[in-house]
């Protein structure tokens, strides 16, 4: 390196029209110490940084042109401290987010957009995985956060609960059930029952009615919330979803939520962290969707 | 400047990233591996963050040191670039070039030189500023200029001067005019006509107190600034002309307007770089002041060549 960032500071200094004993100042060093600096960075060059310009110490051409672009790598070096301060405060940086597929899909991205508008030097990378692979892909894929339901958690990690997410039955607006006050399960079983079964959450459920003496005409078996929903709208039965995924068709009345009391399901989502070393912006997210969730009843 | 990080502590995290083993690190610092390892650990505490973990025989940056990481490629990219700079700085390949000319060469000597040069550095950049010599000097000292190049006449004592060219003074006129058809002119005839030109510049009035010397006595003359302006009013056949051979060289050798065999011994005026003794030429400058110099050189032989074949 031909100039040190000291080098540097004094030529900026220079050319700021400070005198040598200012810049020591400035710099903590004692006067003879800049004239050195000057002298050895002018012998490392090869070229003349300095001369004396009505018995002032001035640059030369030569010094103008180094002071300019040293203010660019002095702007560099002064962003490591900012980039070191962003990261304590967690306010910039990067981070990576992996999530199943309902909170990935229907409850995180309008928050993290939120998040984002606040914390505009953050990025964040979302990946949306189906909850068979999802702890899979956080253990190999280096993400600093998982929100994903209960699964086999494993290694130094921390495990916080964060969001619960009811089930709901809901249905068109126009069918017989929909604007009832209460409504049995009894009152279901004329009904083709609409899901995603063939996911091993909503194979519990189905198994955990059909324990209860539930049973339906017919069950609709859809692989994905969107089919179950357009096929519900389309006055096709009950359908059975979590209430994340319902929430702008129940606001838009184009489906209606059927107030079931009994039995209640619900799922668990859990933020998942490093144990040691976890990343600020990391934790800054976390604390901004718990506040915007508030506590979890019960826990 | 940064506080938290030095440049040697930025080299050690850049490292990291690029997956090299502390001993590889410190062979490429010239550094124990437990000096770097206490730099890592001194990095750490300082910024109250851990960047890198044990991975086997390696150490692998966390998500923190991920991100300083990146900075210290950036820093680091721009202290290179930087030296890549001040070499070509002193190579003269790189750097800005000011200078002030008087009108004459910044309006007809100079333009094609000073891009030729161009066309070669493409990290040097030129300001060439053209003023009346009236001026001149007084902004070189007011303002920052690397040199001029200007007529030496007038040239403030404190100013160190090297000649670059002469300029021959021209007679011209119209190829229609009846003192073109002459074998010779003398200064009476020649004072007979209506002359054109530049009157009011110093070196001007030196130039005609030498005819005048010779007995030169003016019937009218005409001033008028800019050398277009000379050369459009004898163009209509006002009388003759009188400039500085470079700004009519165009127009003699198209044969628009011809030179006067004027019987007389031939003035010149003769151009010089000026440069302030408190600072030596930058090598950009030193270099365009060279490339100046051999190119006005070389241009003048040839033109004089084709002038003796003509």
């Amino acid at each position: 390196m031909l100039l040190s960032p000291v080098d540097l500071q004094i030529l900026v200094r220079l050319r700021d029209g400070l005198t040598q004993a200012q810049i020591g100042n400035d710099l903590g060093i004692e006067q003879p110490a800049v004239s050195k600096s000057i002298r050895a960075a002018e012998a490392r060059l090869g070229l003349p940084l300095v001369h004396t310009n009505r018995r002032r110490l001035a640059l030369t051409s030569v010094g103008h042109e180094l002071a300019r672009a040293g203010t660019n790598v002095l702007m560099q070096l002064q962003s490591v401290d900012d980039i070191v301060a962003s990261l304590r405060a967690g306010t910039s940086g990067h981070t990576r987010l992996i999530a199943s597929s309902t909170p990935g899909t229907y409850l995180l991205p309008s928050l993290i957009a939120e998040f984002l508008q606040q914390h505009t030097e953050a990025y964040i990378d979302i990946e949306v995985v189906s909850m068979v692979n999802l702890w899979d892909a956080y253990v190999s894929g280096g993400y600093d956060i998982a929100f994903t339901p209960r699964v086999a958690f494993a290694g130094n990690v921390r495990v916080e609960p964060a969001y619960v997410d009811p089930v709901r039955f809901f249905t068109a607006r126009s069918h017989r059930l929909a604007g009832r006050p209460g409504v049995s399960l009894a009152d279901l079983r004329d009904e083709h029952l609409v899901g995603k079964f063939a996911e091993a959450y909503w194979g519990h459920v189905y198994f955990d009615l059909h324990q209860r003496g539930n049973t339906f005409a017919k069950t609709i078996e859809l692989s994905t919330s969107e089919a179950v929903k357009r096929t519900v709208a389309s006055g096709v039965g009950i359908g059975m979803l979590f209430a994340s995924s319902l929430q702008a068709e129940i606001a838009r009345g184009d489906l209606v939520a059927l107030n079931v009391a009994e039995p209640s399901y619900d799922q668990t989502y859990f933020f998942v962290l490093p144990a040691v070393g976890a990343k600020p912006l990391a934790e800054v997210l976390r604390d901004f969707l718990k506040a915007r969730w508030g506590p979890i009843k019960g826990l | 400047m940064s506080a938290l990080l030095s440049v040697a502590e930025l080299t050690i995290v850049r490292g990291l990233a690029r997956g090299k083993t502390q001993a590889e690190i410190g062979e490429e610092l010239h550094l124990e591996q437990s000096t770097i390892s206490k730099t890592i650990k001194g990095i750490e505490d300082r910024i109250g963050l851990a960047i890198a973990t044990v991975n086997g025989r390696r150490l692998r940056l966390s998500a923190a040191g991920t991100e300083l990481a990146a900075a210290a490629e950036r820093v680091l990219a721009a202290f290179d670039e930087l030296d890549v700079f001040a070499r070509e700085l002193k190579a003269g390949r790189a750097g800005s070039v000011r200078f002030i000319t008087s009108s004459t060469p910044g309006s007809y000597v100079l333009p094609r030189i000073v891009a030729e040069f161009l066309r070669t550095r493409e990290r040097v950049s030129v300001d060439m500023e053209i003023m009346p010599v009236s001026g001149l000097w007084r902004t070189f000292d007011n303002e920052r200029f690397d040199f001029a190049i200007a007529p030496i006449m007038g040239l403030p004592p404190d100013l160190d001067a090297e000649y670059l060219y002469s300029d021959p003074v021209v007679f011209f006129t119209t190829p229609q005019a009846r003192i073109a058809a002459q074998a010779s002119v003398t200064v009476d005839e020649l004072a007979g006509e209506t002359l054109v030109g530049k009157f009011v510049d110093s070196h001007w009035r030196r130039i005609f107190r030498e005819l005048e010397e010779r007995g030169f006595q003016a019937r009218r003359k005409v001033t008028i600034i800019p050398p277009e302006g000379v050369k459009a009013m004898v163009a209509r056949g006002l009388g003759v002309g009188v400039l500085f051979e470079s700004s009519i060289r165009t127009e003699l050798e198209e044969g628009s307007l011809v030179r006067v065999p004027l019987a007389a011994p031939p003035l010149e005026e003769v151009f010089c770089v000026a440069t302030s003794r408190e600072e030596p030429l930058s090598p950009a400058a030193a270099s365009l002041v060279q490339f100046v110099r051999s190119t006005l050189k070389h241009a003048s032989a040839e033109y004089e060549s084709r002038q003796l074949e003509l």
